[in-house]
Parts: structure tokens; C-alpha cells; sequence
């Protein structure tokens, strides 16, 4: 094991990059600001350091590892303490994927503070990783509350027309539910006198299940915002279609997941008997997630809406599998949240790419776009087949495993999720054939350019892991493993 | 006697400045920076001594049991002298405004900070009122100094009608507690079984130093005199004052609800209707004043709420808590003194100031989270404090009042969010481009700001201090 702090490295060079892009003056003007550059530089320096962290992470060992420690505050209960294991290992690593792609595909679209956008995205990069590594409840809490302030500037700043709005909406709806889960947080703080997550799974018995079920909805309340659970996720919609393209591949692909990692790191384990006591009512709210946001994709005029509510669709199968309270379901519950990213992401890399040459995001402007784009069609058509779960893909292994786990216990939850795929290739497929195919009626779609290079690479790249992870699941599935087993202790 | 040096210090250097003043009549401005520089000289002096002050053991108790000296009280005595310093490097500008007056309001500030000193320390009824009256008279005089603006008048007349009938109940309630204890010193009143007279008594001074902190209900003139004031009359309101009335409540509070379990529902009720009045009220405000003057009950609902509990965390959470929004005050009025220009101060005149400044809008940003309780800045922390101390009070039975803490915090939100948003979101003010003259300002702005935003590194050793140093 090397002494080399690999998390804290992956943290801080974000954020001194994030402070230097804040102060750097463009001299000349280019086609791009060279500060994009630096931005991608840096966000590939953590990229490396993550891959490293993942060569030489040790499968067999189910414990945190790569753990820092340093106390800030013995009153408070905040100390930094951070460590990760194969979830926070794959979403880290997630993001520093990410982070690249968001810097590459936007380095000629903004125009206007453009050392600021830079700054914000390796702000948001930084804090992210923050949250995802730390062992300490507060500062959980401190990161998962910091990474709205970087969010609501992109949105507000670099949006569209309504930005204010949804920005405003996004950020007092995230807050407001994440006050109750500090309330349940310093009541933690107070009954086991620990902030620590590790000791936290190992002194549950000292407090009764009520006080447990308090607890557990105040989190709930905070992770169910985030997520975004159906009725709490009306911010969503709006404050995807006014983010920029890259701000809206942060929101689908990392800032949702955080709430399905607070449920796997901080519901299940620490307050497990409310977790088994309410884990039918979750299942349920899956359920109705999938159904109903599958439902209200169909009817979107607007293509980033529609995307937007498949990301609540999606997100409603991680649910399922986190509530399945079995090995399988668990892992398919992370096994989505890496894939339903890397998907969702380039999703949204695609309406953001027809978006910036036609101008409208409308879906019955759009027909016979396969005509004029066909590299654009063969990557669209992966990440269709993924997004709806064909087997191949790794929308599917999710997907599937999370269907499988709460078969066991819930069937009927489980067949509706599975009517709940059949909804999802519904509206996918009616996407696809209303953008690509048929024939091209109008002169803005005539004049459409293919692909360029960097376009090409970053989808291809994105193509080529859903293929891959569809094909050898084992990869991810390897981390995940420990994950689920560790997390089942507990309820168990 | 040698304990009350640094009082005695500031008092003469308010006199000495008065008298340079009258003396180079013919000579100002120039006499009048000096006379900036001499009064700074002396408050460096007073703070000089205090430190030499602080190492005492244990409290000592001067002229004939009126005062009392001991590490707490002398620790904020400091932060006293070190907001004041602040306050004077970012109002140098004050200058041009006030004119003839300026030295006349240097020496209303040095004053009004020595009696704030002499409150803190005071342990008797008596010295209690007197130090009241040196703290208080400046202010009311500070808030009408701006003759050319008749809003500065209306503040005045309105503070000083409301305060001096404050003081008339302070004064009856004092009186009602000597008839019927018999006693002055305060030790010695709470030492024995109170009546119900005592009782009533206490009640009348909590009642006026309820209004001197501006909580609900007593709320209606800080709005006012904060719009109609002179910005350095009104942050010195905000931060110095605030902290010393806060401070001396705590005295009379604590002992008071050991004492008497009704207390405790009282101030549940009016800390209650301090963040409900300052979460709603600051809501429909265009004016910056009138915005902090509502933010600034609702931060005193938030401070009392925990000393409803009656427990010693949430004794030091509520001083942490004091100490820290007052530097935050002084680093909001002080970006207020830095776009000062024609005494505007809407929110509008803000508007696109990143586009401007960007420096100077991602520090205000960082401010105004500060104050909305948004983690990493100081002000989630001494929020997280105050509500750890209020769940430990709860007691697993009535979680009402953190509740409608958080419920404050998220709409209180909102209002400092629409000023992130001018900043950022809105087209720039072509009209009034901001002029950065004010470079006291700048300098006290840029570093109060600063330190909020990398707070998390020393906020251990602040706790420590403070922890070590509280002694009721």
C-alpha cells in the first residue's frame, strides 16, 4: 500500500485548479479560451489518480481503504475523515470520467466568463469526490450541501431562458430537504457521541426502532429530494432543460446519485431495522417511479424533458434494488448507478449536440436526422438500446439484477418494474424514430453536419464502456460484491 | 483600579480626539484624519492592555462590587476593540460626509464602545443602569448625526422615543427588584428565594433588553433606524451594540431561568416569532438595510432559541454565535460603505456586479452563504451549534422549535439567494458603476470575507478559546 493520499490529491488539485481558473486573465482571444485547456489537463491528472486508486485497490478486502484522517473539530464532531470502498471507488471514478468529456464538448460553445465556468465545474469535480470519500457524517453533510453552490451558478449563469427559476427552484427544494436530514444527523451526533460512519455500523443497537424510524425519515426526506423520488421531483425536469449540456451530464449522471449513495452508505447500514421496516414502502415509491415517469416521458414535446424524466424512470430501478434487501438486488442497484451515469450522460451529450445545430430542442421539428448523421445514429441507437435495457448493454445488467433481487421478497413490485421496462422502451423508441428516422421535411435538418472528432471520440468512448459493461459486467460487479455483502451484514 | 485602564484609555482618547478637533477648527480635513489615526492609537493601546489583563485567574471584583473583571469579559472586550477597529478603517470615507460632525462621531463610537465595556463587566443593578445609559446615549445621537437627510432624523427621533421608554421600564423593573429583594448586587439577588416582585422586576429589564436586541415582538423600530441611519452609525449598531445587549441578556437571562421555569416558555415564544418575523419580513425588502436590519432578528431568534434549553453547550454555542455574526455584520455593512455613492443601497444598484468585479462578487457571494448557514462557510457552523445544543434540550419529546429552525434557514435562503442572483444573474447597472475608493472598506471586507470562507481550518482553536474562556 502506498502513503501516496490518493483521495486527498483527487480533492485538492481540483480545487487549487478551480481557484488559479478563477484568477486567470485571457490575454488573446482564441476559438478556445486557453483556460479550457487547463481545466481538461487537470481533470485528466485526477482521471490518472483514480485509475491508479482502482489498479491498486484490493477487491478481496471489504474494508474502507486508502483512508486519511485529520481532526478538525472535537465540539463540532467534524473531523476529515475520508476512505473509500468499491461504491465510492466506481462513482469517483465515474466523475473524474465525466469531468473530461463536460470540459471537451464545451470548450467552444461558452463564450462568457469563461474562467468561471471552468472554475465551477472543478469546484463542483472537487466537492463531489469529497462527498463520495468521506467517512465522517458532518462532513458528508458539508459536501453534499457544498455542491449546491457550483450547481446553482452553472445553471443560473451559462442556462437558458428560464434558468433563474429552475436554478433558484433546484437549490431551496435540495436544501430544504436536506435541513431534516441535519436535524437527524446532530441527533446522532448526540445519542452514540461518534460522527464516524465505520463506528456508526457497529453501535445501532443502543437506540430504539421508533427513534430508528425518526431517523430514518430525515434522511429519507434529504436522499428522496435528491434522487429525485416522485412527489419531490418536480425541480428536476426544469433545472435539467435550462442547464448548459454539461451542467445537465453533472446533474443526470453524478449529483442524482448522490442520494442513492446516502440511502447504500448512511440509511442502510446505520439505521437498519427502519430500512427493513420501511423497505416495501420504498419499493413502492420505485415502482411508481418507473411507471409514472416512464407515463409523462411519452407525452414530452421537449427531448431534454423527456430525457430528464427517463432519468427518474431509471433512477426508480436503483430503488428497487437498494429496497430488494438481497445480494443481487444490491449490486444491480450500483451496477445501474454506474451505468444509468455513463448512459444518461451521453444522452444528454446528444440532444446537447443536435441542440447546438438546429437551435430547438422541440420534437416534432426533428425527422429523418439518420440522413444527414449517420455516425450520430449508430451512437444514439447504443445508447437507446442501453437506456431501455437490451441485453448487450449495460443498461440491461442493471436493470435486470434489480428486478431479480426484489423478485424474491416483493413479486408483485417486481413485475410491475418489469411492465415498467416495456414503458421505458416505449418512449425511447418513439424518441429515436420521431429525431431519426423518417424522412427530412425540413431545410434545418437538410443542412445538419455529422459528427466532428471530438464529438466522435467522447460518444464512441462512452459507446464502447456500455458495450463493454454489458458484455463483462464482472468488472464493475467485482467492486460491488464486497459492497452489498458488507451492507447486508448490518440488516441482517 | 489598574483593571480599568483600558476603559479609562479609551474614554480619554475620545476626549483628547474632541478637544484636537475644537482646537485645529481651521485645519480640517487634515486635522480630521489625524485625529482617525490618534483615536486607532488609543483603541490599539486599550487592546494592548486588556491582553495584558487576561491572564487573571479568577474574577476580580472592583469599585465596591459595581464591576467585575475576569477572563471572559475581557476576552470580549477585545473583540469589542477589534470590531471597532474595523468599523473606523472602512468608515474613513465619513469624512467628506460628515464633516464638521466626524469627530464628534469618532468620540460618540469611542464612547458608546466603553460603555459597552463597562456594561459586560457590571454586576450591579446600579452600575448596570448607568453603563447602560454611557452605552446607549451615543446611539441615539449617532443615529440622528446625518443633518442633511431627514430619513437620518426620523431614525433618530424614532430610536431615541422607543429607547428612553425602554430605559423608563428598565428603570421600574430595576426599582421593583431593589424594593423587594433589598438587595443591588446581582449575586446576592439571585443567591436568595425570589418573590414574585423580584420576579415582575426581572421580567420589566429582560422585557427592555429584549428590545434593545431587536427580538419579536419588540422588533418594530430596527428596521427604521437602520434604513434612516448613517451606515457606520447603523453597523455599529448591528455588530458592537448588538453584541454587548446580547451578551448582558445572557447574564440576566440564565440565572433568571434557573430560577424560574416560566422563563423558558417565554423566550420559546418570542424566539419563535423572531425567525418566523425575520424569515417572512425580509422577504418583500428592496433595501439592503432593511434587509439585514430583518435578517438580524431573525439570526437573534436563532440565538435565543437556544438558550431556551437549559443546557451549558448551548450557553457556548449562543456566545460562538454572537461573536461570529457580529464580524459577519461588520463585513456586511462593510461592502455596503464600499458602493456607498448618494446613500443608495437597493438591491438593484447591485445588479451584474460580477461582471464588473468579480472578485468583489464571489466574496459577497461567500458572505451572503455565510449568513443563509450554507456549508463550508462560518455561518453553518455556528448554526450547527446552536441546533446541537437545542436537539441535546429537546429531550427526545418536542422537536417544534427545531423545526421551525430549519424551516427559517431554508426560507431565510431565499432572500440571500435573489442577492447571489442580482450579482450573477442580472444585466450589469450601467447607471451607477461602483467607484472603489473606499479602500479601509476593501481591505476589512476582502479579509472578514475571506476568513469566512477558509473558517473551517481554525474554527477549533476559536471553540477552545471561547470554550476556556466563558465563565458566568
Amino acid at each position: 500500500m502506498s502513503s501516496f493520499p490518493i483521495i486527498s490529491s483527487s480533492i485538492f488539485l481540483p480545487l487549487l485548479g478551480a481557484i488559479f481558473s478563477f484568477f486567470y486573465k485571457e490575454k488573446t482571444q482564441n476559438a478556445v479560451n486557453k483556460i479550457f485547456y487547463f481545466g481538461i489537463f487537470i481533470s485528466l491528472l485526477n482521471l490518472l489518480i483514480s485509475i491508479y486508486g482502482v489498479i491498486i485497490f484490493d477487491i478481496e478486502n471489504p474494508s474502507f481503504q486508502f483512508k486519511e484522517l485529520i481532526n478538525i473539530s472535537q465540539t463540532l464532531s467534524i473531523n476529515y475523515f475520508v476512505g473509500v470502498d468499491g461504491l465510492s471507488l466506481l462513482m469517483i471514478l465515474l466523475t473524474n470520467i465525466l469531468i473530461p468529456i463536460c470540459f471537451t464538448l464545451s470548450a467552444r460553445k461558452i463564450t462568457n466568463h469563461v474562467n468561471s465556468y471552468v472554475a465551477a465545474f472543478l469546484m463542483l469535480q472537487s466537492f463531489i469526490i469529497a462527498a463520495f470519500s468521506s467517512l465522517n457524517l458532518v462532513l458528508f453533510y458539508i459536501f453534499f450541501e457544498a455542491i449546491l453552490i457550483p450547481m446553482f451558478v452553472i445553471i443560473g449563469i451559462w442556462g437558458g431562458k428560464d434558468r433563474i427559476y429552475s436554478s433558484i427552484k433546484f437549490f431551496l427544494y435540495t436544501l430544504g430537504g436536506s435541513l431534516f436530514f441535519l436535524i437527524a444527523i446532530i441527533y446522532i451526533i448526540i445519542s452514540y457521541g461518534s460522527a464516524n460512519i465505520i463506528e456508526l455500523r457497529y453501535l445501532l443497537p443502543m437506540v430504539d426502532v421508533e427513534i430508528q424510524k425518526w431517523l430514518w425519515l430525515g434522511f429519507f426526506l434529504s436522499f428522496a429530494v435528491k434522487i429525485p423520488i416522485p412527489p419531490f421531483h418536480t425541480w428536476l425536469p426544469s433545472a435539467h432543460v435550462q442547464a448548459p449540456t454539461a451542467g445537465s451530464v453533472m446533474l443526470a449522471a453524478i449529483l442524482i446519485k448522490l442520494g442513492a449513495y446516502g440511502f447504500l452508505r448512511l440509511s442502510l447500514p446505520i439505521l437498519p431495522d427502519a430500512s427493513a421496516y420501511f423497505a416495501t414502502f420504498m419499493s413502492w415509491l420505485g415502482v411508481i417511479a418507473i411507471i409514472y415517469a416512464s407515463l409523462i416521458a411519452y407525452v414530452q414535446q421537449d427531448i431534454k424533458k423527456m430525457i430528464a424524466y427517463s432519468s427518474v424512470a431509471h433512477m426508480g430501478f436503483v430503488i428497487i434494488g437498494i429496497f430488494s434487501m438481497n445480494v443481487q438486488g444490491l449490486d444491480g442497484a450500483i451496477f445501474q448507478l454506474f451505468s444509468h451515469g455513463i448512459i444518461s450522460a451521453a444522452l444528454f451529450i446528444c440532444i446537447g449536440i443536435i441542440y447546438e445545430r438546429t437551435g430547438s430542442r422541440e420534437l416534432n421539428i426533428y425527422s429523418g436526422v439518420a440522413h444527414r448523421m449517420p455516425k450520430y445514429a449508430l451512437l444514439m441507437m447504443i445508447f437507446t438500446m442501453g437506456s431501455v435495457g437490451l441485453p448487450g448493454t449495460s443498461g440491461f445488467v442493471g436493470e435486470f439484477l434489480a428486478i431479480l433481487g426484489s423478485f424474491k421478497y416483493h413479486k408483485i413490485i417486481a413485475s410491475c418494474a418489469a411492465i415498467g421496462v416495456v414503458l421505458g422502451a416505449i418512449y425511447m423508441l418513439h424518441l429515436y424514430r420521431n429525431v431519426l428516422f423518417g424522412d427530412v421535411k425540413s431545410e434545418k435538418i437538410n443542412s445538419l453536419i455529422d459528427l466532428n472528432k471530438k464529438e466522435l471520440f467522447t460518444l464512441g468512448f462512452l459507446a464502447f464502456l456500455v458495450i463493454l459493461l454489458g458484455i463483462f459486467p464482472n468488472l464493475i460487479l467485482n467492486y460491488t460484491a464486497n459492497v452489498s455483502k458488507v451492507i447486508l451484514i448490518s440488516i441482517n | 483600579m489598574h483593571l480599568l485602564i483600558p476603559e479609562l484609555t479609551l474614554i480619554s482618547g475620545a476626549i483628547f480626539c474632541l478637544m484636537l478637533d475644537i482646537l485645529f477648527v481651521h485645519k480640517k480635513p487634515y486635522a480630521q484624519k489625524f485625529i482617525t489615526y490618534l483615536a486607532a492609537g488609543f483603541i490599539v493601546c486599550a487592546i494592548f492592555f486588556l491582553f495584558k489583563n487576561y491572564n487573571i485567574d479568577s474574577s476580580k471584583i472592583i469599585l465596591n462590587g459595581f464591576l467585575r473583571i475576569n477572563n471572559f469579559t475581557t476576552f470580549i472586550k477585545i473583540i469589542f476593540l477589534v470590531l471597532l477597529l474595523f468599523l473606523l478603517l472602512s468608515s474613513y470615507f465619513q469624512i467628506k460626509i460628515l464633516q464638521k460632525n466626524y469627530s464628534e462621531f469618532l468620540f460618540l463610537l469611542m464612547i458608546s464602545t466603553a460603555g459597552a465595556m463597562f456594561l459586560i463587566s457590571s454586576i450591579n443593578l446600579l452600575s448596570f443602569y448607568v453603563s447602560l445609559e454611557m452605552q446607549t446615549i451615543p446611539l441615539y445621537i449617532m443615529a440622528a448625526l446625518d443633518r442633511k437627510n431627514d430619513k437620518s432624523s426620523e431614525a433618530g427621533l424614532k430610536y431615541f422615543i422607543l429607547g428612553v421608554s425602554a430605559s423608563c421600564l428598565m428603570l421600574f423593573g430595576i426599582s421593583m427588584v431593589y424594593g423587594f429583594s433589598g438587595q443591588t448586587a446581582l449575586h446576592q439577588i439571585f443567591a436568595d428565594k425570589i418573590s414574585i416582585g423580584v420576579l415582575f422586576g426581572l421580567l420589566l429589564i429582560l422585557i427592555s433588553l429584549f428590545f434593545k436586541i431587536s427580538a419579536a415582538p419588540f422588533h418594530m423600530w430596527s428596521p427604521d433606524v437602520y434604513e434612516g441611519s448613517n451606515i457606520t452609525a447603523t453597523s455599529f449598531f448591528a455588530s458592537i451594540s448588538k453584541l454587548s445587549f446580547l451578551i448582558i441578556f445572557s447574564f440576566y437571562f440564565i440565572p433568571a431561568t434557573i430560577i424560574w421555569n416560566g422563563m423558558e416558555k417565554i423566550i420559546y415564544f418570542i424566539s419563535i416569532l423572531s425567525l418566523l418575523i425575520g424569515a417572512f419580513g425580509a422577504i418583500k425588502q428592496k433595501n439592503l438595510k432593511r434587509l439585514l436590519a430583518y435578517s438580524s432578528i431573525g439570526h437573534v431568534g436563532f440565538m435565543l432559541a437556544a438558550l431556551s434549553t437549559k443546557n451549558i453547550v448551548a450557553i457556548h454555542s449562543f456566545y460562538f454565535y454572537a461573536i461570529t455574526y457580529s464580524f459577519l455584520s461588520i463585513a456586511a455593512f462593510s461592502f455596503l460603505m464600499i458602493i456607498d455613492k448618494e446613500h443608495k443601497y437597493t438591491i438593484s444598484h447591485l445588479s451584474g456586479l460580477a461582471k464588473t468585479n468579480p472578485i468583489l462578487a464571489f466574496l459577497l457571494s461567500a458572505l451572503m452563504l455565510s449568513f443563509a448557514g450554507i456549508p463550508p462557510m462560518l455561518g453553518f457552523f455556528s448554526k450547527f451549534y446552536i441546533l446541537k445544543a437545542v436537539i441535546m434540550g429537546a429531550n427526545n419529546q418536542n422537536f417544534t422549535l427545531p423545526i421551525i429552525m430549519i424551516t427559517y434557514s431554508a426560507i431565510a435562503a431565499f432572500y440571500y439567494l435573489r442577492i447571489i442572483k442580482v450579482i450573477y444573474f442580472d444585466e450589469a447597472n450601467k447607471k451607477n458603476k461602483i467607484a472603489l475608493d473606499n479602500k479601509g472598506g476593501i481591505v476589512v471586507f476582502s479579509i472578514l470575507s475571506f476568513l469566512s470562507i477558509i473558517s473551517i481550518v481554525f474554527i477549533e482553536k476559536l471553540l477552545i478559546v471561547l470554550n476556556n474562556s466563558v465563565i458566568l
